[in-house]
C-alpha cells in the first residue's frame, strides 16, 4: 500500500538544496526592494522603483536587453523551425552533427574562433575588402548587439532545430501520405499540416529561447569584460556594476522587476498552452 | 563498447594533460629566477642632513638613460621594473624619486636577468 | 522536389556556419608569428609554459565534476518522485520547478550572493558549485522521461516485495540510462562554460575556471589562447561525439509534453 507522501521523500534532497539556494533567499531578498538605507532598513515603499526607473544606466540596460531579445528570439525560433522541418524528413547526418557543435563548443573557445573570423584581418573582412568595401568593425563599430545576436543564433539554433525535428517526426505518417495523395505539393503540406500541429511547441521554444537569451552575458563578458560598448550594455552588466558598489537595494529591485516580467511572460505562455490543449483536447 | 572507448579516451586525455601539467610546473620552477630583496628605507639621513623617503642601495639601480635608472620591485610573485631618478647619493645609498611604489620589496640580487613582469621567487630578505 | 532542395541548402549552409567558430579556433591555434605558416608552437606554449592554463583547467574540471556528482543523483530521485507518485501539492511543486528552471541568473544573483555571504562560502569553490548543483532543469528533464515508465512494471515489482527505494534503484533507474546520459552531457556543457557565477562570487584569479580566464586574461596566455581554447574543448567535444544519439534523444523527448 503506497503511502501518501512517499513521492515527497524522493524529491526531498533536491528540494532542500533548491530551497536553500534559490527559493528562500529570493523571498528574503524581496524585502530589500522595499527598504532603503544602509544599516537600519526602513520601509521605503516604491521609492526604490522610482529611483531605478530614473537611473540612466538601468534604462540603457533594459533597452538593450529588450532590443537584443527582439532581435534574437524571433529569428531563432523561425530559423529553428525551418531547420527542424528540413532535418526531420531526411537523413542529413553531417548537418545534424554540425549544427549541435556550437552548443558543445565552450563559449570561450567559440569566441576566439569568432574573433578570428570576424576580426580586422579575418576572412570576412578580407572578403568585404575584395568586393571594394571598407573593413567593418563587428565588435565595437556600433553593431555589437547585432553581432552578439548572431552568436546567440548560431549557438542555439541546433538545439531548437532538434526539438522541432523531434516534434515534426512524431507527427503520424498518415498525415503526410494522405496529403501527398491528395495534392502532391509539399509546401502546402508544410503550411497547412505541420505548422498548426507544432503550435504548442513553437510557444515552448519561444520561452526556452527567451531564457537562453539571458545567457548572452557569457559572450558579452568574454568579449568586452566589465565595460561593453554602449549598445551592448545589458541587464547583467548593470547588476554586476552595482554589486561592486554594494547597492543591494537597487539590485533587488531590478531582480524583482525581472522576475515579475518573466512571470508575466510565463503566465501568458501557460494560458496559451491551456487554450491549445483544450482545442486539441481529446 | 562505446562507453569503454569514451572513458578510455577521456582518461587518456586527462592523464596526458596531468603529465604536461607536472612538466610545466617543473619547468616553471627551474626557470624562475631567485631573488634576494630588500625593503626601501623610509627615512634615512643623507649627508646634507636631509631625510628622504625612499632610500635604496645603489647596487639595486641600473642606468637606463641620461638621468633615469631602472629598479625592480616584487609584487604578487612577479618582478616589475620602475623608472626612478636619483635625488641624492652617498656611501652606496641613493635616495630615489619616481615610479616606485612605497613599502614593497626591491630586488637586490637575482640569479637570472630580470624582465618586466617576470615570475620570481623570493629566497632571502636582506635586513642590512 | 524544390522544397526538398531548399531544405538541403538551408541545412548545409547552417551546418557550415555552425562550424565556423570551431574552424576559426583550430586555424587560430596553428599560427604563430614567425617564418612558418603552420606551426604547433602555440600548443607547446600552452602546455609547457603556462601554469595559469592548468589552474583554470583543473578548476573547471573539479567544479563541473562536483556539480554533476550532486545534480544528477539528486535530480534522478526528484524526477522519479515527480513522475511516479501523487501527493498533495505535487503539481504546484512541479510548476515551481519549471519556473525556477526558466529563471535567468540575474534574477537570483542577489539572494544567492547574500546567502553565500552569510554562510561564509563566498570566495570559495562551493560558492560556484552549490547554486549550480541544484538546477531544476535536470529534474524536469528526467521527470519527463520517467513519465514513460510503465506502471505495470513497478507494480509487478511491488508484488514481488520490493520496497519503494529498491523499486527506484533496481527497476526505474537502469531504464533511464539514455536520459541520464543526455542530462549529464547537457549539464556538463552548461557548467563547463560557466561565467556569471565566478565573476560575481569569486575574486582570486587562481580560483577562476578556464571559461572565465580564457577570454578576459589573454595576457596570461601570451598568444597561445586559441590552443588553450582547443585543449579546453577536447572534453566537451569527446562527450558530444560519444553521446550524440542519447543527447539528441534526450533533447527531443525531454520537450514532448
Amino acid at each position: 500500500m503506497r503511502k501518501k507522501w512517499t513521492g515527497l521523500w524522493f524529491i526531498l534532497p533536491s528540494l532542500i538544496g533548491t530551497a536553500a539556494f534559490v527559493i528562500v533567499p529570493f523571498f528574503a531578498s524581496i524585502g530589500y526592494a522595499f527598504t532603503k538605507g544602509t544599516g537600519k532598513a526602513e520601509f521605503a515603499g516604491l521609492a526604490n522603483f522610482r529611483e531605478l526607473f530614473a537611473n540612466d544606466a538601468y534604462r540603457l540596460a533594459v533597452k538593450n536587453t529588450l532590443l537584443f531579445i527582439l532581435e534574437g528570439v524571433p529569428l531563432l525560433v523561425i530559423l529553428g523551425l525551418l531547420l527542424g522541418i528540413a532535418l526531420a524528413g531526411s537523413r542529413f547526418s553531417f548537418q545534424r552533427w554540425a549544427i549541435l557543435i556550437p552548443m558543445a563548443l565552450p563559449t570561450a573557445a567559440a569566441l576566439l574562433g569568432w574573433q578570428a573570423v570576424f576580426g580586422e584581418n579575418g576572412p570576412l573582412n578580407r572578403l568585404i575588402q575584395l568586393c571594394g568595401g571598407t573593413t567593418v568593425d563587428f565588435f565595437t563599430g556600433g553593431f555589437a548587439r547585432e553581432t552578439l545576436a548572431f552568436f546567440f543564433l548560431v549557438k542555439n539554433v541546433g538545439y531548437m532545430a532538434v526539438i522541432f525535428a523531434g516534434a515534426v517526426s512524431s507527427l503520424p505518417k498518415e498525415y503526410g501520405e494522405a496529403f501527398a495523395l491528395d495534392s502532391g505539393s509539399k509546401t502546402r503540406y508544410v503550411w497547412h499540416i505541420i505548422l498548426p500541429s507544432v503550435r504548442g511547441m513553437v510557444l515552448f521554444v519561444c520561452v526556452l529561447s527567451l531564457m537562453y537569451s539571458f545567457q548572452i552575458f557569457r559572450e558579452a563578458y568574454g568579449l568586452y569584460g566589465d565595460r561593453p560598448p554602449q549598445e551592448a550594455y545589458m541587464l547583467q552588466h548593470f547588476m554586476n556594476n552595482n554589486f561592486y558598489k554594494l547597492n543591494y537595494q537597487r539590485l533587488s529591485t531590478a531582480a524583482l522587476l525581472l522576475v515579475l516580467g518573466i512571470s508575466a511572460v510565463l503566465a501568458v505562455f501557460l494560458w496559451r498552452q491551456e487554450k491549445i490543449s483544450a482545442e486539441e483536447g481529446m | 563498447m562505446k562507453d569503454r572507448k569514451m572513458l578510455r579516451r577521456i582518461a587518456g586525455f586527462l592523464a596526458a594533460l596531468s603529465f604536461c601539467a607536472l612538466l610545466c610546473q617543473k619547468v616553471d620552477y627551474l626557470m624562475c629566477p631567485e631573488t634576494a630583496v630588500i625593503y626601501a628605507e623610509e627615512t634615512a639621513l643623507e649627508p646634507d642632513g636631509e631625510k628622504y623617503d625612499t632610500v635604496v642601495p645603489t647596487a639595486c639601480l641600473t642606468p637606463k638613460s641620461a638621468d633615469e635608472y631602472a629598479v625592480y620591485y616584487v609584487q604578487d610573485g612577479r618582478a616589475y621594473q620602475a623608472t626612478v631618478r636619483i635625488a641624492a647619493e652617498k656611501d652606496g645609498l641613493a635616495a630615489v624619486s619616481g615610479g616606485l611604489p612605497p613599502g614593497i620589496p626591491i630586488v637586490r640580487y637575482s640569479t637570472k636577468p630580470l624582465q618586466d613582469g617576470m615570475k620570481v621567487r623570493i629566497t632571502e630578505e636582506i635586513t642590512s | 522536389m524544390r522544397v526538398k532542395k531548399a531544405g538541403w541548402w538551408l541545412a548545409t549552409i547552417s551546418a557550415l556556419v555552425c562550424l565556423l567558430p570551431f574552424a576559426g579556433v583550430i586555424a587560430g591555434s596553428l599560427r604563430y608569428p614567425g617564418p612558418l605558416p603552420v606551426t604547433l608552437e602555440q600548443y607547446g606554449r600552452a602546455l609547457l609554459q603556462n601554469m595559469e592554463f592548468y589552474t583554470g583547467f583543473w578548476n573547471s574540471l573539479l567544479n563541473t565534476a562536483l556539480i554533476l556528482l550532486i545534480n544528477i543523483p539528486v535530480s534522478l530521485l526528484a524526477g522519479y518522485g515527480f513522475s511516479q507518485y501523487r501527493f498533495p501539492g505535487r503539481n504546484a511543486l512541479y510548476w515551481l520547478y519549471v519556473v525556477l528552471m526558466l529563471l535567468p541568473f540575474q534574477a537570483v544573483v542577489v539572494p544567492q550572493y547574500i546567502v553565500l555571504q552569510k554562510t561564509g562560502l563566498l570566495g570559495s569553490r562551493w560558492a560556484v558549485i552549490l547554486p549550480c548543483a541544484f538546477s531544476t532543469f535536470t529534474a524536469f528533464l528526467l521527470a519527463q522521461y520517467m513519465k514513460g515508465i510503465s506502471r505495470e512494471l513497478l507494480d509487478a515489482g511491488r508484488i514481488d516485495g520490493l520496497g519503494e527505494f529498491a523499486l527506484f534503484w533496481r527497476l526505474a533507474a537502469p531504464l533511464c540510462r539514455p536520459a541520464v546520459t543526455a542530462a549529464v552531457v547537457l549539464v556538463f556543457f552548461s557548467n563547463w562554460s560557466m561565467v556569471e557565477q565566478p565573476v560575481v562570487f569569486l575574486d582570486e584569479l587562481s580560483q577562476f575556471p578556464l571559461s572565465v580566464l580564457l577570454n578576459r586574461s589573454s595576457a596570461l596566455f601570451e598568444g597561445a589562447a586559441p590552443a588553450c581554447g582547443i585543449l579546453f574543448s577536447v572534453l566537451p567535444i569527446l562527450l558530444y561525439r560519444f553521446c550524440y544519439d542519447d543527447l539528441v534523444e534526450g533533447i527531443s523527448l525531454g520537450c514532448v509534453k
